[in-house]
C-alpha cells in the first residue's frame, strides 16, 4: 500500500557559508494495508521527517514515495489536495495540534464539511459517533482545546483524523507527552480503532517498549540512514546491528533486580552537519574496525525480511 | 536521625477556579546513604514537594508543616541561614536543563558558582575546581567545554552539568527532579549509571521525584507514590515492584508498555475540592461502600510498607 | 479571544477604564452631536467674535462668532470618523499584506519586506504630507495620506505573528487534511493573528488622531468650514495671546483623546497578553 524508495531530504543552512544536513538519507521501507510499522530513533535522526515526507507535508529532495501504486511526489498541487484524507497524521503535542479558537465539535466537523464526506444534516450524527467512539462525552463538543487534558486532545486528534477513513495514519511520537496511565489509554484506543477501520499505521517513537506492543515490523534509524529493518519481534530477539544492540539493552527495566549488563555508547550523537565519513555509526561503536570509517554499509537481508547495514552483520555479536 | 524528615506538609496556592492543595498532608523520611524515589504522574504535586522543601515556591503559595533537615525545621529557618544550606548542604537538580541554566553565563562561570559562595574560593581556584567536576561527569575536553555556553551543550551534556553543579559543595542531599526527563535512550543510560557511580562515591541521600517507574528501580532505595497531592503508598523498593500494596500501584505497573500496557478507566482527579472519601476510589477496581465516604489514612501493610487504602485495615 | 478572565483583568486597570469612559462619552458626543449641541457650527455672527468663555459660549467664539463648544463637539465627530476609516483601511490592507508575506515566505516575502523597510525609513508625517502634496487637501485625501503610510506596522505585526503560526501543528494538521493556502490563512492564521493586531488598533488610533490634527494644524486637513480640531488650533493661532481659548479647548481635546486610546491599548495589551501563572 505504501512503498517508500530511496527517500532524501537534504536542509540547508546559510546563504554564504552553505551547509547541508541530510536529514534523511536513502530510507526504502514498505507497509502494507492494515499493517503498523515503527520507526525508531533517538532525537535527529530523522524519524519525524520521514513521517513529514511520507505525506509530503514538505518536499523531498529525492526519492519517491507510492501510496497505492500512485508517486505522490509526481502529483500537482490540486491531484495531491485530493487524495490527501486517505493519508493523515497524529501529532506528538496535543495543546499545539488542535486550533485553539475551534470547538471540538467543529473541529471534528471540519473535514467532513471540506470534503463532502457525509450530507449536512448527518454530519453532526457522524460527528457524536465518532466522539462515543474515542470514548469522549457528547458534551465535550462545545468545549475548547485549551479546556481538555492531553489525554482528551490526543482523542479528538484521532477522531478527526478518522472521519476521513483514511488509508494510511502516521502517527508521529501520538503519546510521548502523555502520562503513562493515559499513554496506555489512547494506545489502546489507537489499537482498537485500527482493528475496526482497517487502516495502516506508520508509527514513530523513540520508546521501544511501545513500538514492542504496537508494531509487526519496524526499522531503526541513526542520523538518517536506515540500520535495520524487519519483523518487531526478530529485532527484540536477535537484534544484528550494534546500535539497535546498544537501544535494546538502554530500555530502561522496571524492576529493581534486572539484570545490569548494559552496553552503554560512549558519546554522543555526531552533528549532522559534519557527519562521519563511511558508517556513521563508528565512532560509537564496539567493533568498529578500518572498512567502516571509510565505506558505507550496504543494506543486505540476513533471512526472512531482516535486514542489516552493518559491514560485519554476519559476525554473531555478543549481547 | 534521618537526613530529611517531614512531617504533615501542606502546600496550597490560590487560583481563580479555587484553592489547590497541591502536597496534603505529606509525611516521609529520607535516612543517610538512602535514595528515596517520590513517584506519580503530571499534576500530582511531586514537583511542588520538591520545590517547597528549599522553600522555592513563589509568593502565592502557602506551605505548612514541618521539614527537618538534620534536626533543624527548614521553614523555620531565617532566609540567611536557608541561603547557607541551599546548594551546600542540599542542592535541587532541575528538569529540563536548557531553561534551568543561564543562557548568558558559561557552563564553566555557573559551575564555580558555588564553590565560590559556599566555599569562599576565589574566581580562579573556582575555575579550577569548575573543570574538576567537568571531567567527574565524564564530560570530554572538560577545560574547553567551560568555556562554552549552555546552548552549545548537547541535551545529556547539559544534564551532567547541572548534576556537576549540583554535586560540587559536596552535599549530603541531592534532591533530583525528573534527571532524564527529554534525553534520549541511550544517553539516559549514561545519566543513570553517572548518578549511580557519584552517588555510591558521595554516600549522599537522594530524593528523586519522576514519573518514570524504570528509573526509580533503578536508582532508589525506597518508594513513595503520589496521586492528587497525597502519599497513596510508601514501600521498599522490592516489595513495591514485586507485590504492591495500593490498587493504584499495581494500575500503575500494570499500564506500563513493558508490563502489558493496561489502562486505566478514567481520568485522575483535580486538585480543587478532592471527593471527601479515597481519592482513588472512582478508579479502583476494589472499591467499597467506605471508600466512597472514608478518607483512609496511611496504614501498615507490613514492615517498611504502608499504603493508605481501607484494604489494610 | 476576549475571556471573561480576560476582561477581569482589563477593568483592574484603573487608567483602562477612565480611558474606556472617556472615549464612551467622546463618541456618545459625536454620534449626538446634532442633539447636544448648543449652536450650529456654521452660524456667522461677527458681532459676537471672540468673546472670552461665559455662561452663553462655555468655550467663548472664535474670530467669526462661531460658538467654540459646538464645533468642539462636531470636530468630536469629523475626528473620530476619520481615525476609523484609517484604522480599517490600514489594518485590512496591512493585515493581508503581512499574512501573505509570512505565509508565503520566499521572494514575496524579500520583496514586501524591503518596500516596508523603504517605507519606514521616512518619518510618517513627512510622507503623509508628499502624499497631501500630490493630490490635494481635504477629508478624504487626509484619509488616503495617513492610511498610505499606516497600514506598515500592521504588516509587520500580522507577519511576525504569521511565521510562528503557519509552524504550529494544528496548520500541518490543516493541510494534511487537504485546506487550500487561502482557507489556512483565512480561517486558521487571521483569527490567531488578531490579539496583538487589536491592541494596535487601539494604540493607533491614538496616533492617527494625531496625524489627522497635525495636517489639520498644517492646513492641509479638513477644510474650513468643517470643524475639526488641528484646523481648529491653527486658526487660533494667530490669537494666542489674547485669546487663548480658541487653542487651549482643541488642544486639551486632542490630547485627552490621544491619552485615553493609549490608556485602553496599554490596557488591552496587558489583559491579552498570557500572563497566566500555573504551578503543575
Amino acid at each position: 500500500m505504501l512503498e517508500v524508495h530511496d527517500l532524501k531530504k537534504t536542509f540547508t543552512t546559510g546563504i554564504i557559508n552553505k551547509k547541508s544536513v541530510n536529514a534523511v538519507d536513502k530510507i526504502s521501507f514498505s507497509i502494507q494495508e492494515g499493517e503498523s510499522f515503527g520507526l525508531v530513533g533517538e532525537s535527529g535522526c530523522g524519524k519525524t521527517t520521514v513521517g513529514r515526507l511520507v505525506l509530503r507535508l514538505i518536499e523531498p529532495t529525492g526519492g519517491e514515495v507510492l501510496f497505492n501504486g500512485i508517486n505522490i511526489f509526481l502529483l500537482d498541487q490540486k491531484e495531491l489536495r485530493k487524495i490527501r484524507p486517505q493519508m493523515q497524521i497524529i501529532f506528538q503535542d496535543p495543546e499545539s495540534s488542535l486550533h485553539p479558537r475551534m470547538r471540538i465539535g467543529d473541529i471534528i466537523a471540519e473535514p467532513l464539511k471540506l470534503h463532502n464526506i457525509v450530507p449536512k444534516e448527518e454530519r453532526q450524527r457522524m460527528v457524536r459517533e465518532l466522539i462515543e467512539m474515542v470514548g469522549l462525552n457528547p458534551e465535550h463538543a462545545n468545549r475548547y482545546p485549551h479546556e481538555l487534558s492531553g489525554g482528551q486532545s490526543q482523542r479528538v486528534m484521532l477522531a478527526r483524523v478518522l472521519s476521513l477513513s483514511p488509508k494510511l495514519i502516521v502517527a508521529d511520537e501520538p503519546t510521548s507527552s502523555l502520562d503513562v496511565s493515559v499513554q496506555a489509554q489512547i494506545l489502546s484506543l489507537l489499537k482498537r480503532a485500527q482493528s475496526e477501520c482497517h487502516f495502516s499505521c506508520l508509527f514513530i517513537s523513540h520508546d521501544l517498549n511501545l513500538i514492542r506492543n504496537m508494531t509487526g515490523r519496524m526499522g531503526v534509524m541513526y542520523l538518517g540512514r536506515m540500520v535495520e529493518m524487519g519483523k518487531t519481534s526478530d529485532i527484540f530477539d536477535a537484534a544484528m546491528h550494534p546500535y539497535t544492540q546498544a537501544l535494546l539493552s538502554a530500555i530502561p527495566v522496571a524492576d529493581p533486580n534486572a539484570k545490569k549488563s548494559r552496553i552503554i555508547l560512549e558519546g554522543e550523537m555526531p552533528n549532522p552537519l559534519n557527519p562521519p565519513k563511511g558508517c556513521g555509526f563508528h565512532p560509537r561503536c564496539r567493533y568498529k574496525e578500518r572498512i567502516c570509517e571509510t565505506s558505507e554499509p550496504k543494506m543486505i537481508d540476513v533471512g526472512e525480511g531482516h535486514l542489516v547495514s552493518c559491514h560485519f552483520h554476519s559476525r554473531r555479536h555478543e549481547t | 536521625m534521618s537526613i530529611l524528615s517531614v512531617e504533615h506538609l501542606e502546600s496550597q496556592f490560590v487560583t481563580e477556579d479555587g484553592i489547590v492543595k497541591a502536597v496534603d498532608d505529606v509525611s516521609f523520611d529520607i535516612e543517610e546513604n538512602e535514595t528515596l524515589g517520590l513517584v506519580g504522574e503530571s499534576g500530582c504535586g511531586k514537583t511542588v514537594l520538591a520545590l517547597s522543601i528549599l522553600r522555592l515556591l513563589s509568593e502565592n503559595t502557602k506551605t505548612s508543616g514541618i521539614i527537618k533537615y538534620r534536626g533543624r525545621d527548614l521553614l523555620q529557618l531565617e532566609e540567611d541561614d536557608l541561603m547557607a544550606i541551599r546548594g551546600k548542604e542540599i542542592a535541587q537538580i532541575f528538569q529540563n536543563p536548557l531553561s534551568s541554566l543561564n543562557p548568558v553565563l558559561t557552563v564553566g562561570f555557573q559551575i564555580s558558582e558555588p564553590f565560590m559562595r559556599h566555599q569562599g574560593l576565589k574566581r580562579n581556584a573556582a575555575k579550577i575546581k569548575a573543570v574538576d567536576m567537568l571531567e567527574r561527569v565524564r564530560i570530554p575536553s572538560p577545560e574547553e567545554r567551560a568555556k562554552e555556553y549552555p546552548h552549545e551543550f548537547s541535551g545529556g551534556m547539559r544534564q551532567r552539568a547541572m548534576i556537576a553543579m549540583g554535586l560540587a559543595c559536596k552535599p549530603s542531599l541531592i534532591i533530583a527532579d525528573e534527571p532524564t526527563r527529554g534525553l534520549d535512550v541511550t544517553i539516559q543510560a549514561q545519566v543513570v549509571e553517572l548518578i549511580k557511580e557519584l552517588i555510591k562515591d558521595s554516600g549522599a541521600s537522594m530524593l528523586i521525584i519522576t514519573h518514570d517507574l524504570s528509573l526509580a528501580a533503578e536508582l532508589c532505595d525506597k518508594i513513595a507514590v503520589m496521586y492528587s497531592g497525597e502519599i497513596l503508598e510508601y514501600a521498599g523498593i522490592q516489595d513495591f515492584f514485586r507485590k504492591p500494596a495500593h490498587p493504584y500501584s499495581e494500575c500503575f505497573l500494570e499500564s506500563l508498555p513493558a508490563r502489558g500496557m493496561k489502562p486505566i478507566r478514567g481520568i485522575s482527579p483535580s486538585l480543587i475540592n478532592p471527593p471527601p472519601g479515597c481519592r482513588f476510589c472512582p478508579r479502583c477496581d476494589h472499591a467499597r461502600d467506605e471508600c466512597k465516604t472514608t478518607h483512609p489514612r496511611l496504614m501498615k501493610v507490613k514492615d517498611g510498607q504502608y499504603a493508605r487504602c481501607h484494604l489494610y485495615a | 479571544m476576549l475571556k471573561t478572565r480576560n476582561l477581569n483583568e482589563f477593568l483592574k486597570n484603573k487608567a483602562s477604564v477612565i480611558g474606556l469612559i472617556i472615549i464612551l462619552v467622546l463618541v456618545i458626543t459625536a454620534v449626538l452631536a446634532d442633539y447636544i449641541s448648543p449652536y450650529d457650527t456654521d452660524k456667522v455672527a461677527l458681532k459676537e467674535k471672540l468673546k472670552p468663555p461665559s455662561w452663553q459660549h462655555p468655550m467663548g467664539t472664535d474670530q467669526l462668532g462661531r460658538d467654540v463648544l459646538s464645533r468642539i463637539i462636531y470636530g468630536t465627530r469629523t475626528t473620530f470618523e476619520l481615525s476609523l476609516l484609517v484604522v480599517l483601511f490600514t489594518s485590512t490592507f496591512g493585515v493581508s499584506i503581512g499574512i501573505v508575506a509570512g505565509y508565503y515566505r520566499g521572494i514575496v516575502d524579500e520583496i514586501l519586506m524591503r518596500l516596508i523597510d523603504v517605507l519606514l525609513a521616512f518619518p510618517s508625517i513627512i510622507l503623509a504630507l508628499v502624499i497631501i502634496g500630490a493630490i490635494g487637501p481635504g477629508v478624504f485625501n487626509t484619509v488616503l495620506a495617513i492610511s498610505l503610510v499606516g497600514w506598515l506596522f500592521y504588516a509587520r505585526v500580522a507577519r511576525a505573528s504569521t511565521l510562528s503560526i503557519r509552524e504550529k501543528e494544528y496548520v500541518e494538521g490543516a493541510r494534511a487534511m487537504g485546506c487550500s493556502d487561502a482557507y489556512i490563512c483565512f480561517f486558521y492564521v487571521l483569527p490567531n493573528c488578531l490579539p496583538p493586531i487589536i491592541v494596535l488598533m487601539t494604540l493607533s488610533l491614538g496616533s492617527v488622531i494625531l496625524s489627522i490634527a497635525s495636517l489639520g494644524y498644517l492646513g492641509l486637513g479638513a477644510q474650513p468650514p468643517t470643524p475639526e480640531w488641528g484646523t481648529m488650533l491653527n486658526d487660533g493661532k494667530e490669537y494666542l495671546r489674547d485669546c487663548p481659548w480658541l487653542s487651549v479647548f482643541p488642544g486639551l481635546m486632542i490630547m485627552i483623546s490621544v491619552l485615553a486610546f493609549n490608556f485602553i491599548g496599554d490596557g488591552l495589551r496587558d489583559a491579552i497578553d498570557p500572563r497566566q501563572l500555573v504551578i503543575k
